[in-house]
């Protein structure tokens, strides 16, 4: 019972986020301005035939959204296209999963750029946290030799 | 049950409890680190783990909606620490959330399949993005300032199975 308590206000509470998400689309989409940044990391198939399904354009050009088109197998994404955005070839479907061409390098560093971004801020909290824990010891040890009493001490007592 | 047995009991208790945490959210996190790295894992796999991740979100955010209560209602005279982790699990729930929400509305490949057709928009699309990218940043720092809590489970889940191994 305290756990779909607990499961009730957690959904509640991001009920609320999600209403604010849709008051900021009502009230000023035009604050989210600019181009979608950046490219994925996804192949780029130049000049490559599809055998079979859609292509999606993610970058859109200057006003568009992202464009879906199909093409018939065998046929080359125009080139106009290609230009102006980054293909994503989606090949059979929804449950098409794409695990044949995962490990391929140019998808692998994806996911490697992703863990190495990890590693590096929680490096960085973690060589924070103890620097300044150090630190505070090192205070609280210079206090109690000088006799004066750190503000924890003067809490505790 | 003589107070040695229920002293036993809710000690195993606390360690499954315990357990669970962190296997659950170490899946968490290596979930997370997939989705955003939608070059490896391409559109179909990216969505259909978003929807995961939602749902297990929900799920950690429930796990510990007592430490939510707690905290917020220590707010007033928090200590340092206390309330950076607030602040940066406040800031993730609004990032993830919206993250999530705006990718189920911009879905192309996972909610057409059962039949759903969500709005869509630029507005979502840049949202997505910009979310993720501010999700991105803060995950490790979350997972960051509970570093004495990983490594002591982490220890005395390798001492656990070591003991196992040798008796």
């Amino acid at each position: 019972m305290r756990f779909l308590r607990h499961l009730g206000a957690a959904t509640l509470l991001v009920a609320v986020v999600v209403g604010l998400g849709l008051a900021w689309n009502h009230f000023a989409p035009g604050t989210l301005v600019g181009d979608l940044p950046g490219p994925s990391r996804q192949p780029i198939l130049h000049g490559a035939a599809l055998r079979s399904g859609k292509v999606v354009i993610l970058r859109p050009t200057k006003g568009h959204a992202a464009r879906i088109i199909s093409l018939q197998p065998g046929a080359h994404p125009p080139r106009s296209l290609t230009k102006h955005g980054i293909v994503v070839v989606v090949r059979g479907g929804p449950m098409d999963l794409g695990l044949g061409s995962m490990f391929q390098p140019v998808n692998l560093g994806s996911l490697k750029h992703t863990a190495e971004l990890e590693t590096l801020l929680i490096a960085a909290v973690v060589i924070i946290d103890v620097t300044r824990r150090r630190q505070r010891r090192a205070r609280r040890k210079r206090e109690a030799g000088s006799g004066v009493p750190s503000a924890l001490w003067r809490m505790r007592n | 049950m003589t107070t040695t047995d229920a002293t036993s009991t809710s000690r195993r208790r606390v360690l499954a409890r315990t357990r669970f945490d962190f296997w659950f959210d170490a899946v968490l996190l290596l979930g997370f680190t997939l989705a955003y790295s939608y070059g490896f894992t391409g559109i179909a796999i990216h969505e259909w783990l978003g929807i995961g991740l939602g749902i297990a979100f929900l799920f950690h955010l429930t796990l510990h909606w007592d430490w939510v209560l707690r905290t917020t209602r220590r707010l007033i005279n928090p200590r340092g620490r206390d309330k950076l982790i607030w602040l940066v699990n406040l800031a993730l729930l609004a990032a993830m959330t919206l993250c999530i929400a705006s990718g189920i509305l911009i879905s192309r490949v996972a909610l057409p399949a059962v039949g759903l057709y969500p709005l869509s928009g630029p507005f979502w699309s840049r949202l997505h993005v910009l979310t993720a990218e501010v999700t991105l940043g803060l995950v490790p720092v979350h997972v960051a300032l509970r570093w004495r809590w990983i490594m002591r489970v982490g220890r005395r889940l390798a001492t656990r199975r070591t003991a196992g191994q040798r008796g």
